[in-house]
């Protein structure tokens, strides 16, 4: 049959036709949906631009058993244990708030963006990742405008809360999210009245009754404590000598006593004062040479980097390992609790002492979740109004601690006692079950620690004080980071992005060199090639936009 | 000669009579407009300044900055390395894998023990079934040097083990031996059914003529399944940096990479998820996309071009 080209003219016009319509069908379907919610909601009409102030503020039901309300909600860490609101705490939520959460949990760090392209999300989301993204007026809903529209308490979001919060927004002045775990040097001070705790930041771990079958040789610098590792590969050959959990706490034991804070802290302050990339750390060579010494001696295995978090955690709790590179806030203790139940009942976890500088056990946190209320939810001001519960003494003492007067008690300092049942539940890691403490969406890194820590015998922590001490949050730094989008945050994610950036991609390289030569050959291109991407450029723009937070801060 | 009103009368008779058939095609048909067509205007981000939030319209009405994000991807400072372990992969695999089913499906032709032929056939395209997923985890179960059993053989025969897993000299050998493991027994079905629709009367009057086995093999069997061959391997070019015919690139380089070996592992499929899902930056990763996509659809082109030439076969 000939070709006929006015068939096949009109045949691709028919194509196309349908394929726009079918675009069409999916757009308008998507508005439809992200509109929903903004039509049914005066607040989303707030917060896309009519002025609050010309409507008349709506009335909205305060939290109670006798309004029950229920909201979706996503965590978007693979690993989060909260997939059902089953357990004492949620039950106690729902009977003081009338608030009952349906959870669900990513499967992996992709599924989030996944889920934003469909316009498929839950009414709220709980994240690390994507905050930019999320802090735009298309997709969430701008926590002040909630409050302006329902004529909320203004301060019902701490304004430090607020500010860090617009740190990562796209809309100049509006804030989208609550932040958890964001604890300032003054909150972090109080630990000391609890006299127990530490915040997550680099540790050692290490079997405390093998290191006393080796002679308990001292551990008073950072070269000690290589040196032990390396005793300890000769006289437990049976034994992986030290593991780490790759691109999470990794090595902060060594960066925080080489005075270069942890693992987030992209630039570190140093010696003079300035902020500068952690690179450019008079310590950083010494920090990269350590932990390659471990990789060529054999202390480390390079099969390391294979394994998932679990793989990692177990290998010391399971008696596979000799040490890991850890965190603090109770690790030792609950690594020293299965290896006792599982392996050997005579076997002891301790966490090593901080050998280096003690100022340099800081970060700059802007707190571990962002919980944000999307477009889809049809109660922004309940969902706001329960996660801005979550921010109060009574909120964070629930969800983090459970019922007064049944899983603790204070005395007149203020200082709990936790109940036997909530000790042992930790002990026998039962808590999860019983308790389910994970919907802590306005959370206290300090509430965390006193919980996690109750238990631990102080010998075994001889870090803990020491760091309860000098521990200081400096949030101005990750303030600063570059919002996602924009040109410098292309350039710091090249450099800095955790694990897919320069930085680690060739750390990975220098601690698996095959020899010296090579480390500093690796060393020394990874500067070169960090310049002609524009290090420069960002350090200079990190500079500025640093000075520009502490102000904010008030440091 | 039919008029052309009596065609299309009888077309759409045509298309009446066999309309249970058609609505087979149509589900197809549609599959392809959903899945492989519609999907094509996200193209359009390569060239934008998009950012998700504004939603699937914001693919039309972001701002358009050219080719800005493909000098971006160009002058990344891993593009390098990125398009060589891309390119190598495949071709490795393409040189490694591709050549096997052929020869499998020739020797199990001439196999005439039926149980053998059938048990072989099984066993070789049973491991096609088997996920990705699960390949890692076997690897990770007998390569690691912690506890792994193959690597633990390794070390008494050879006195110390290897890093198979993490080092990334290891990471395209073990890319193609698990490829060739899942993926041989599946072409080798294909090619079998090519073989099997070979005039068995040609082999009787090579026999009766006295060629020998190899003869027959040469001058029949290879002939006679070169349209399949032709077919397979411009399909195989065309998709070659996905991965070819002999296994997914992305799933082995995701599931078997890691920041050790990450130096051989990264792909260019990889290196999208990672940057566009992950980090939110959607046009960049669609521009690396297209250009993976762009260059495929070349090698379709000159591979069937070539094909034509040569064999006098081809795609179209």
């Amino acid at each position: 049959m000939p070709f006929n080209h006015k068939r096949f003219a009109s045949l691709t016009s028919l194509a196309m036709a349908i394929i726009m319509a079918l675009a069409a069908c999916g757009n308008s379907s998507g508005s439809a949906n992200s509109g929903n919610a903004g039509s049914d909601s005066p607040a989303a009409s707030a917060s896309s631009g009519s002025s609050a102030a010309e409507t008349a503020k709506e009335a909205v039901p305060p939290l109670s058993p006798d309004n029950p309300r229920e909201f979706s909600v996503l965590f978007n860490y693979s690993w989060f244990p909260a997939d059902n609101f089953n357990g004492v705490i949620p039950e106690e939520i729902t009977k003081r708030l009338g608030v009952t959460l349906k959870p669900s949990v990513v499967i992996d760090n992709q599924q989030l963006g996944t889920l934003i392209a469909s316009g498929d999300l839950p009414d709220i989301i709980a994240t690390s990742d994507l905050r930019s993204n999320l802090s735009s007026s298309e997709l969430c809903y701008d926590l002040g405008g909630i409050i302006e529209q329902y004529g909320l308490d203004p301060n019902l979001i701490p304004k430090m809360h607020q500010a860090s919060a617009m740190s990562f927004s796209q809309d100049e002045g509006k804030y989208y999210a609550v932040l958890s775990h964001f604890d300032s040097t003054e909150d972090w001070r109080t630990l000391e009245n609890y006299n127990l705790g530490a915040p997550t930041i680099g540790s050692l771990l290490y079997r405390h009754d093998l290191y006393e079958q080796m002679g308990s040789p001292k551990m008073e610098t950072m070269d000690d404590v290589i040196n032990m590792l390396l005793m300890a590969k000769d006289a437990f050959p049976e034994l992986t000598t030290a593991v780490f959990i790759p691109f999470s706490t990794y090595f902060e034991y060594i960066r925080c006593n080489l005075g270069m804070g942890n693992l987030g802290c992209t630039f570190v302050e140093s010696a003079s004062g300035d902020w500068i990339p952690y690179v450019k750390h008079e310590n950083y060579k010494q920090y990269m040479q350590y932990i390659y010494k471990l990789f060529s001696a054999g202390c480390i295995p390079a099969d390391n980097w294979a394994w998932d978090i679990s793989t990692s955690a177990s290998m010391l709790s399971q008696g596979q390992a000799f040490a890991a590179f850890s965190g603090c806030q109770g690790n030792a203790l609950a690594a020293q609790i299965e290896l006792q139940r599982d392996v050997d009942p005579n076997a002891y976890v301790y966490e090593a002492p901080v050998v280096g500088d003690p100022d340099g056990y800081y970060m700059s946190d802007l707190g571990f979740m962002s919980t944000f209320i999307t477009k889809n939810c049809k109660d922004p001001a309940g969902a706001l109004q329960f996660l801005a519960w979550t921010l109060t003494d009574e909120g964070k003492k629930l969800t983090q601690w459970g019922r007064e007067g049944h899983e603790y008690t204070l005395d007149e300092n203020g200082n709990p006692t936790f109940s036997k049942e909530w000790n042992d539940a930790y002990l026998e890691n039962t808590y999860q079950e019983i308790y389910n403490p994970f919907f802590y969406f306005g959370a206290s890194r300090v509430f965390e620690a006193v919980s996690r820590c109750q238990d631990i015998d102080e010998a075994t922590t001889p870090n803990y004080p020491v760091i309860r001490a000098h521990f200081a949050n400096k949030p101005w730094m990750s303030y600063a980071i570059p919002v996602e989008g924009s040109d410098e945050s292309i350039i710091y994610n090249n450099l800095f992005a955790n694990p897919s950036g320069l930085f680690f991609t060739t750390e990975i390289k220098m601690a698996t060199a095959s020899s010296e030569e090579e480390f500093e050959s690796i060393y020394n291109s990874m500067f070169e090639e960090a310049e002609k991407m524009g290090l420069s450029t960002i350090e200079a723009y990190m500079k500025d936009k640093i000075n520009e937070a502490k102000a904010i801060y008030g440091a | 000669m039919k008029g052309k009103s009596e065609y299309k009368k009888s077309l759409w008779i045509r298309i009446w009579k066999q309309r249970y058939f058609h609505l087979f095609v149509l589900l197809g048909v549609l599959f392809l407009l959903l899945f492989n067509y519609l999907p094509m205007f996200g193209i359009l981000m390569a060239f934008k300044d998009y950012k998700i939030q504004s939603g699937i319209m914001g693919i039309f009405t972001s701002k358009f900055v050219g080719l800005k994000h493909f000098n971006a991807f160009f002058t990344d400072y891993q593009f390098g390395h990125l398009m060589y372990n891309t390119i190598m992969l495949s071709i490795a695999k393409i040189v490694f894998l591709f050549p096997l089913p052929i020869f499998l499906a020739i020797v199990l032709s001439e196999v005439r023990n039926r149980t053998i032929k059938r048990v072989v056939q099984t066993v070789s395209y049973l491991p096609y079934f088997i996920s990705w997923v699960i390949v890692a985890g076997f690897c990770q179960i007998l390569l690691s040097t912690t506890n792994g059993v193959l690597n633990d053989a390794i070390s008494a025969l050879a006195g110390q083990k290897l890093q198979i897993l993490t080092s990334p000299k290891y990471f395209m050998p073990l890319a193609v031996i698990t490829a060739l493991w899942k993926e041989t027994g599946w072409w080798t079905i294909i090619f079998l059914a090519a073989i099997t629709s070979i005039d068995p009367t040609l082999y009787e009057a090579a026999e009766i003529d006295g060629a020998s086995r190899l003869r027959r093999i040469s001058n029949i069997t290879l002939p006679g399944i070169l349209p399949t061959i032709t077919v397979v391997l411009i399909l195989a070019l065309g998709s070659l940096l996905g991965g070819g015919l002999s296994g997914s690139n992305f799933e082995q380089s995701y599931l078997l990479g890691n920041g050790a070996n990450q130096d051989a592992s990264r792909i260019i499929q990889t290196y999208v998820l990672d940057i566009g899902l992950a980090q939110g930056r959607y046009s960049y990763a669609a521009a690396a996309g297209l250009f993976q996509s762009v260059i495929s659809v070349a090698l379709v082109l000159i591979s069937n071009f070539i094909a034509r030439k040569t064999t006098g076969e081809g795609l179209f």
